[in-house]
């Protein structure tokens, strides 16, 4: 078995990377830190607004636009947190050539970093769904206790994914570039948007261990529902999320001696 | 605090190249190492490298671009793994290779010093404790609540340096980082280093400024093509190190001026052993200060020669002008009519403007040409002339005074 060798001067210097990523991120434009609220806002208001007005049909969580937003926001919510935390994780080592060259650390560090920036859009939607929970007489209940086990999963799940993907745009660029047009397929390829029962039923069972479905499906679970999300899932998710995690750290390790020589 | 100790054994560091051309390895040709059977064409970039370095000990590393210097840096510290042998360190290590990485040009030089301080290691409180010296070291002054993009870059310079030079580490590592800032800043940052390696932590630093390493350094490593040349006390490094440098510049020059002469030679009637330039008493390669007295001694050995023989001496620029040209009889010199001899020539004043030239020295008995020998030289103006450049720097009157000493 792996070890995974991390230790408390890790744990330190994963916090002073994340910073040093905000900073990055959002000091120096304008607005600042308004944009990491802004941006997911507007997708979030978009999507909202197609979902609920132009296509209207088939939308679950009966009883008016209100209740489908804040279904249709705790599905898209975690996955604006996966797809940043994505697009951040595969150009955290070329981003950061100068820090991955100049100071000794264990650059596995920064592709968990990447995962880690997904949490401010998730933070954003939660912004937004407690409130209209509020409003629409359903105040969020005991579910929310289950939630940072979800997060959890969801970062060492991202993080594996951003392992591999950060070790793999040190040799091939265009990773990066490409990574949007796939991330785009991926959304539309998992039942977020709409009901996993929408789809033809002989694609269902298959669909369902989509672990990106799985993972906002446990968001919704602990948000919507206010219950523990199917124990299957739960168990699925920790399966799939240490194998990608140890997985992405092997990739990584394994390619890592030969990044000096391609910053 | 710990006694900070460096150990390094047979230390080796292979860059790996793509199979074809001359590019990094490729991802797959990264993923197929350590399979047998893979070729891979190799940058050997350190070679079989060991020393101790002991507690309290500046060391400066010298050698030219290309030598490994960086890579053994880069290696002491962390960043990158040898590929062959042993590194023992005791002690906390701080390097600073490039200055600057964590700089963020929005933040304030204070936020900058907390932001780097937390990125290499530091709690909250021992920032606290230091923050103040170290901003009094920069001399930014008020400048240091505004943001860097403000900063001049000597002034980004003197930031990146404190911050840096302020963390308490057993090892410190550095690299032409001293080379920046003003001048009186050097000298400040230079005092600095010296503080901390007396206060008994190991400094390593790599600079092409060897006068500094001369200032600084207790001990001094020369490094070629990923070897260690030489190691011991900084002035005699120096001094060797220097001497290659200008024994590799004039094999240069020779090349400029292209292939010697070509006709055949007959050593058994008489030999040149060697020709020498002195200056200052020191014996010159490669360049002679200009304006300053130069002795020329040519040593050779006069065999079954035909009659007498003569000295030729010829000073051709590197365009082809022949600038002077004496004959040893003409100017009432007599060569041995057998046996070694050894003619001292005189240049003063030395009055050859700023160029390349190469020196020919040659032999001759009444059958002609016995044997040549050639230095090839730079004259360097440290002075600087005004309206052009002048071919000869006085009226062109240069007096030879051979004097002869039979034997040596």
């Amino acid at each position: 078995m792996m070890s995974l060798s991390f230790n408390i001067r890790d744990l330190n210097m994963l916090k002073s990377m994340f910073r040093l990523a905000l900073i990055d991120r959002f000091v120096g434009s304008g607005l600042g830190l308004i944009w990491a609220i802004l941006s997911p806002l507007m997708l979030m208001g978009i999507f909202t607004f197609v979902f609920t007005f132009v296509f209207p049909n088939r939308m679950p969580g009966q009883g008016g636009p209100l209740h489908f937003t804040i279904w249709l926001l705790s599905g898209y919510g975690p996955w604006l947190a996966i797809n940043e935390g994505i697009a951040a994780a595969t150009t955290s080592v070329t981003g950061n050539a100068g820090i991955v060259k100049n100071i000794a650390f264990k650059s596995e560090i920064l592709p968990v970093v990447g995962a880690m920036l997904g949490t401010l859009p998730l933070l954003v939607s939660f912004m937004l769904i407690v409130p209209l929970q509020f409003i629409a007489g359903h105040p969020p209940g005991a579910g929310y206790l289950f939630l940072p086990v979800v997060i959890l999963l969801h970062l060492i799940f991202i993080s594996g994914i951003g392992l591999f993907l950060a070790a793999l745009n040190v040799f091939i660029r265009d990773t990066a570039l490409a990574l949007p047009n796939v991330l785009t397929l991926l959304l539309f390829a998992s039942p977020i948007f709409y009901p996993l029962n929408v789809y033809p039923a002989f694609i269902r069972p298959l669909l369902q261990f989509n672990p990106f479905y799985v993972v906002t499906a446990c968001y919704r679970a602990a948000i919507l529902e206010n219950s523990l999300p199917p124990m299957w899932m739960v168990g699925y998710l920790v399966a799939v999320s240490a194998l990608m995690f140890l997985a992405g750290l092997w990739w990584f390790r394994r390619l890592k001696p030969y990044f000096d020589t391609r910053l | 605090m710990t006694e900070a100790r460096i150990e390094v054994r047979n230390l080796s560091k292979v860059f790996a190249l793509s199979e074809s051309g001359g590019r990094a390895a490729s991802l797959l040709e990264a993923l197929r190492t350590g399979q047998p059977g893979v070729n891979r064409r190799e940058v050997r970039a350190l070679q079989d490298v060991s020393f101790d370095i002991k507690h309290g000990e500046r060391v400066g590393i010298i050698g030219a671009n290309g030598a490994g210097k960086t890579t053994l840096l880069s290696i002491l510290a962390g960043l990158t793994d040898a590929t062959g042998g042993t590194m023992k360190v005791e002690g906390d290590i701080h390097a600073m290779l490039t200055i600057g990485d964590v700089l963020r040009e929005d933040l304030t030089g204070r936020e900058n010093i907390y932001l780097d301080a937390s990125v290499h290691g530091r709690g909250r409180e021992d920032i606290d404790a230091a923050v103040e010296e170290v901003i009094a070291f920069t001399e930014l002054g008020e400048f240091i609540e505004r943001p860097v993009l403000t900063y001049s870059s000597g002034m980004k310079a003197r930031l990146a340096f404190a911050m840096g030079a302020f963390i308490d580490a057993d090892v410190l590592i550095l690299d032409e980082t001293l080379s920046v800032g003003d001048f009186f800043f050097e000298k400040k940052a230079a005092a600095r280093m010296r503080r901390i390696a007396e206060h008994g932590s190991i400094v390593i630093m790599v600079s092409h400024g060897l006068a500094s390493i001369a200032e600084l350094c207790t001990r001094c490593l020369w490094m070629e093509d990923g070897r260690l040349v030489m190691d011991g006390d900084p002035e005699t490094v120096i001094k060797a190190y220097e001497r290659r440098v200008q024994e590799a510049d004039e094999a240069n020059l020779i090349k400029k001026f292209g292939a010697a002469d070509k006709r055949e030679k007959r050593i058994g009637a008489a030999s040149l052993k060697d020709v020498s330039l002195l200056q200052d008493g020191t014996s010159r390669h490669g360049s002679v200060m200009a304006m300053q007295p130069l002795t020329i001694t040519i040593n050779g050995t006069v065999g079954h020669s035909a009659g007498p023989c003569d000295l030729v001496l010829n000073v051709l620029r590197v365009d082809g002008r022949k600038i002077w040209q004496q004959c040893g009889s003409a100017n009432g010199l007599r060569l041995p009519e057998q046996g070694v001899f050894r003619v001292e020539i005189q240049m003063d004043p030395f009055l050859l403007g700023a160029s390349l030239y190469r020196l020919d020295v040659a032999v001759h008995d009444s059958e002609g040409m016995c044997d040549t020998a050639s230095r090839v030289f730079e004259v360097v103006d440290e002075v600087g002339q005004y309206g052009g450049q002048p071919q000869l720097f006085y009226p062109p009157v240069i007096s030879v005074r051979p004097c002869m000493e039979p034997g040596s």
